[in-house]
């Protein structure tokens, strides 16, 4: 998390706007994966409640957040409305460290999710432009 | 203040889901029944938690407590988040400041699940110590509370109310957590000036005192008192 935010902060704002976009994608794609059918809230407060008992620790996002980027992902956006930008982020890449991490899922698989993101991510920003 | 017996009675009624028995005590009461009996729920809530959590190496297990506590109180519609019911537990235990600028209603709502949730992992004897220590203690604000609460230990206990206390597992203590044996209850001072704090909190007729309204420095330690078995 550390080099995160080192790397973040000596980033322009294109480039931010790239990792948030790939961070959404790797998440979005993460947490579907994770929460296949139809979670209930109850599903995901106890994941939430879990991974930062267990893997991100207590002073990672805050559990409102991350439940609502969780359910946000998975047909749910309207709880995202009242979410700033920078705590949608915050709270993505602390579940999305904390699906990875649930069952030490291997380095390659992680590597995998994150080149998909990138390429979608892409083209997402590439038709952005064009727009 | 003067917590009396129907006081305790009250608390044990809400927890345990007596909701006649709750009404018959709290549906009329006067505004200074309502200030003792709600300071009492919240000096409860506060060493339940003690007895429940040791210290700030408990975080992760707050957190899960709050989940659970959450999921069984409905999710969405438990009526607090799950920050507040994690901060209010962590002041408990001295992991976190008592939170400020608490939203009145959720306050209430949190301390009221988490308690019913906290007191059905507990044996009937540890609830009753529980009501008893938090009223002793709110009473010794009041000599003449104090006393008449002295003289009331002649009368008989109240009837055993188990079957109206969650019938899930009750909490008993592992090998490790008989090692607990501190039961810190966190000296209550209240504002002065009652309408300071005196604000609509209403649950079920009931409004609880906000946190942040309670001096909540420790004032020493009780030692938990070994039940009859």
């Amino acid at each position: 998390m550390d080099t995160f935010r080192r790397l973040h902060k000596s980033q322009d704002a294109d480039a931010r706007r790239a990792v948030t976009a790939v961070l959404t994608f790797a998440f979005t794609k993460a947490a579907e994966k994770r929460f296949s059918g139809h979670p209930s809230p109850e599903d995901v407060i106890d994941f939430v409640a879990d991974a930062r008992a267990r893997v991100v620790g207590p002073n990672g996002a805050p559990t409102e957040d991350a439940e609502k980027v969780i359910r946000g992902a998975l047909n749910e956006e309207h709880l995202l409305a009242t979410m700033e930008p920078r705590a949608i982020a915050a709270a993505q890449m602390s579940m999305l460290f904390a699906i990875t991490h649930e069952n030490e899922r291997a380095p390659e698989q992680v590597d995998g999710l994150l080149a998909w993101a990138s390429g979608e991510a892409e083209a997402y920003l590439r038709g952005r432009a064009a727009r | 203040m003067n917590v009396a017996a129907d006081h305790v009675a009250a608390v044990r009624a809400l927890v345990t889901g007596d909701d006649d028995a709750f009404d018959r005590l709290a549906s009329d009461a006067e505004p200074e029944w309502l200030y003792a009996f709600s300071s009492l729920v919240t000096a409860v809530f506060f060493a339940g938690t003690q007895f429940r959590f040791v210290n700030a190496e408990s975080r992760p297990d707050i957190i899960r407590f709050v989940a659970r506590s959450r999921i069984r109180h409905g999710g969405d519609e438990a009526g607090f988040s799950p920050s507040l019911g994690e901060a209010l537990m962590g002041a408990a235990v001295g992991i976190n400041p008592v939170p400020s600028e608490l939203d009145e209603a959720e306050n209430s709502a949190a301390q009221v699940a988490l308690l019913k949730d906290l007191a059905g992992e507990l044996s009937f004897q540890d609830f009753e110590l529980l009501l008893a220590t938090a009223r002793s203690e709110l009473n010794k604000m009041d000599p003449q509370a104090h006393a008449e609460e002295e003289g009331a230990r002649q009368d008989p206990a109240p009837a055993r109310a188990s079957s109206t206390l969650s019938p899930r597992m009750y909490w008993r203590p592992s090998s490790a957590s008989k090692r607990r044996v501190k039961l810190r209850l966190p000296g209550l001072t209240f504002w002065r000036d009652r309408s300071e704090t005196f604000r609509p909190n209403w649950i079920r007729g009931v409004r609880l005192p906000l946190v942040a309204d309670l001096d909540l420095r420790p004032r020493g330690v009780l030692r938990r008192a070994r039940c009859p078995q």
